[in-house]
């Protein structure tokens, strides 16, 4: 898939006005009426919608399943309050969004303590120096380059990564992103346009290191 | 004009075309990447999470968890507590018991009980 490329959902959804779909309003009335068959096809649906966002933002598996998990959770919890101004998947992308920087800061404020939790001897899980994330969808012969690349993204701003993540990593349009980011699509063309420009300083700085 | 023992001009050039090039394929690495997919069991985690959520206990301790619950009980506490201290009612004086009466009585009538050791160290 060429970067930028909208990607074609995998559901047939005529767009309304509204933005949900007539299908989609009649999932949604089913999910607002507790029915759990609709639940298990909105999770069947867009649990790789979901798992393939947050993975890259928070660019480990387990914790990717994890932030999967808490994002359908919420998404079960909050549907009665879910109006239909955007679409379900715009709705899942901003919940899978919030949780995965939640679950980054968290992981920076374990961080900050496993110094401390070493000096007392705890046998602990927290990872200082993480292995190389490699995602499993990039091609064979791009692997190398993309966990370089994915090592510069993780060193970006939270809104310049959201950005490029759902736009290179889900290969959704510029529009798409602005309405997930509740932003303009200049906004999100400025916000790659940094993004690129400071990966391009971290490759350039790893590299010079490295080569 | 290049400085003694600084590289020549086309070795650097060299090695900044072979840099500019590792910095594009790094940056075009993730050009026809595909999603990933995830745990096909995840519906079975999400069902699971949610039915461990909603059993009593969890909804019970997740009402005291949310900081709103937990705040309005602080200040019930604290306000019942105050309005307790503030609402207490007056301490009644402490009686004065005359019993003057009582231990002329007593003394009258030689009522006071006295142990065996008393009895027999007055025998002495």
């Amino acid at each position: 898939m060429v970067s930028g490329e909208i990607r074609e959902s995998k559901h047939n959804f005529a767009p309304l006005k509204t933005g949900a779909s007539l299908n989609e309003q009649d999932l949604i009335d089913r999910l607002k009426a507790g029915d759990e068959a609709a639940f298990r096809e909105l999770v069947t649906s867009w649990q790789d919608m979901v798992y393939n966002t947050s993975l890259g933002i928070v660019q480990n598996e387990m914790d990717a399943e994890d932030v999967a998990q808490e994002v359908f959770v919420k998404a079960y919890e909050s549907i009665q309050g879910f109006k239909g101004e955007s679409k379900l998947s715009t709705w899942l992308y901003r919940i899978t969004v919030t949780r995965s920087l939640d679950y980054l800061r968290s992981r920076k404020r374990k961080k900050r303590f496993a110094f401390v939790y070493s000096i007392f001897g705890e046998n602990n899980e927290l990872l200082i120096n993480p292995p190389d994330f490699n995602h499993p969808g990039v091609q064979s012969e791009n692997k190398q380059q993309a966990s370089e690349l994915f090592k510069a993204v993780d060193m970006l701003p939270e809104q310049q990564k959201i950005a490029f993540v759902l736009t290179r990593v889900e290969g959704l349009a510029h529009k798409e992103v602005s309405e997930i980011m509740g932003t303009t699509v200049p906004a999100v063309e400025s916000l790659l346009q940094r993004a690129k420009t400071n990966l391009k300083k971290q490759l350039e700085s790893y590299y010079r290191k490295h080569l | 004009m290049l400085l003694p023992g600084s590289p020549p001009y086309n070795i650097s050039k060299m090695e900044n075309n072979h840099l500019e090039q590792q910095i594009d394929r790094a940056m075009n690495s993730l050009d026809g990447i595909q999603r990933a997919s995830a745990n096909p069991f995840l519906y079975t985690r999400v069902k699971a999470a949610i039915d461990e959520q909603n059993g009593t206990w969890a909804k019970f301790a997740g009402l005291f968890n949310r900081p709103a619950y937990a705040f309005t009980m602080a200040a019930l506490f604290i306000g019942l507590n105050v309005w307790v201290a503030v609402n207490r009612p007056a301490q009644e004086p402490a009686t004065v018991v005359n019993n003057d009466g009582e231990q002329a009585i007593a003394a009258e009538f030689a009522t006071v009980n006295y142990s065996m050791s008393d009895l027999n160290s007055t025998d002495k």
